[in-house]
């Protein structure tokens, strides 16, 4: 019980604050959103102009500090790096593409459930199967390479993107944007914001929480261990909505959410899979790059470029529905994902081998 | 106070490797998640009787799985509570 009060705290933590997030300016059932506020950040820098979701959410820069802040403190920061980068960079944008078509990360799928948005027991499924699918590609043998000890500068690369981010969000100059209605709008004051990015970023580095490795794990192994973390947040997260008054269970009407079943599904089926092949859920791969892992900041690069992309092209999903441009992309998602996965099995050890020396 | 050794490995491709190669052998393992005390890797590790460390390190590099590291935690006699006193061994 001792090795698993770590992660309980650090789930529970989570769930609690993103509740208090809400209650302070948040977006219902979006205190935290990794995917939702990348893609706000995204609109920070102008990246894209979808003007009612455009904010430096501080949250991204606290979490990768609070994981940049702990690793050095236990010394286990390093910076690390170069296996398949640009894939990651891909697997990110793809990551993404599912998440906006349910219009939440599998933080917030969470945190959904926990505010009585049903419309995420569908997308729980989804993401259960894409992580399915996913495994069923490790079984087969598929890696991306081995990270490569880097110098440290590579390292902070990730924690100087997210005190930039931070500086912007306070100095706010005329070229950041900042929406001034929709769910960009809505915001906990800055300081909390940071600091329950902090918090979390901390406790997620020293307990290792990643939803996706949650569900891996039993299906690979049957080991409990991350899926009580994932169980935590839910808990707590239901215990303070009902305390709150932020409990509104239904189908219809919930907050940047809608309803079609099958596109919820698919989606988060996307970021499961996703998420298996480039090691990480999107709240771990923040984690990571704050620990000095390079490849994991290209998978966050990823996700915020993809954010750009899909909501410049409009295939994002909004609370009237899944556009048709969307439907489409999420397939192509689909199929790159294939061609992912299948382009980096390594069938024998000797083929592996072959492979590095001819790169 | 029971000793167990701990492999690590450098990606789950190869925690999946060790099992199928360990599953042909009468050598007894456990897969379980990489304990806090030696890495924040939300990786797999393989525990095993510290008695049975060289031929499993044998086995698996005679299949070509990658070995990272290797552990050795002292346990109390209470298994879940491993004392945080942990050995870098040689790889």
């Amino acid at each position: 019980m001792r090795e698993k009060m770590p992660i309980i705290v650090a789930g529970a933590v989570t769930g609690l604050c993103a509740v208090i997030l809400v209650l302070l300016g948040n977006p219902a059932n979006m205190g935290f959103c990794i995917a939702c506020f990348l893609r706000d950040i995204a609109g920070g820098l102008g990246l894209h102009r979808a003007a009612v979701v455009q904010y430096l959410r501080p949250e991204i820069a606290g979490l990768i500090l609070g994981a940049f802040i702990t690793s050095l403190f236990a010394k286990e920061f390093k910076a690390g790096g170069g296996a398949s980068p640009l894939l990651r960079f891909i697997l990110g944008m793809l990551m993404m593409s599912g998440a906006l078509i349910f219009l939440g990360c599998p933080l917030r799928m969470i945190l959904r459930l926990a505010g009585g948005d049903w419309n995420a027991l569908v997308a729980l499924p989804g993401y259960v199967a894409g992580v399915w699918i996913g495994v069923f590609f490790l079984k087969k043998g598929y890696s991306l390479g081995r990270s490569q000890e880097q110098p440290a500068v590579n390292g902070y690369v990730a924690p100087f993107m997210a005190l930039a981010l931070l500086v912007l969000a306070i100095a706010a100059p005329a070229f950041i944007f900042f929406s001034t209605e929709g769910p960009g709008a809505m915001h906990a004051p800055l300081a909390a914001a940071l600091g329950a990015g902090l918090l979390v970023g901390i406790l997620a580095q020293r307990s290792r929480l990643c939803t996706m490795g949650a569900i891996r794990d039993l299906i690979l192994f049957k080991e409990s261990h991350l899926f009580l973390g994932v169980a935590s947040i839910f808990i707590a997260a239901l215990i303070g909505n009902l305390i709150a008054g932020k409990f509104m269970p239904g189908f219809t009407g919930q907050p940047v959410a809608h309803n079609d079943a099958l596109w919820n599904f698919l989606g988060m089926s996307v970021v499961g899979w996703a998420a298996v092949l480039a090691g990480g859920c999107p709240l771990r791969q923040l984690i990571l790059a704050g620990e000095g892992q390079g490849d994991a900041l290209f998978t966050v690069l990823g996700m915020i470029t993809g954010a750009a992309l899909i909501h410049n092209f409009g295939l994002a999903a909004s609370a009237q529905g899944v556009p048709a441009a969307g439907k489409w992309s999420l397939l192509i998602s689909a199929a790159l994902l294939i061609i992912i996965g299948a382009g980096n099995i390594y069938r024998t050890a000797a083929g592996r081998n072959n492979k590095t020396a001819s790169a | 106070m029971a000793n167990y050794c701990y492999l690590t490995f450098p990606t789950t491709y190869f925690v999946l490797r060790a099992e199928v190669v360990l599953q042909e052998t009468n050598l007894s393992f456990k897969l379980l998640p990489v304990p806090r005390s030696i890495s924040s890797s939300c990786g797999t590790a393989l525990r095993c009787s510290c008695a049975d460390l060289d031929a499993i390190k044998n086995a698996l590099q005679k299949a070509a799985v990658e070995i990272e590291g290797c552990f050795e935690l002292a346990e109390k006699e209470r298994p879940n509570r491993p004392v945080n006193r942990r050995k870098k061994m040689e790889s």
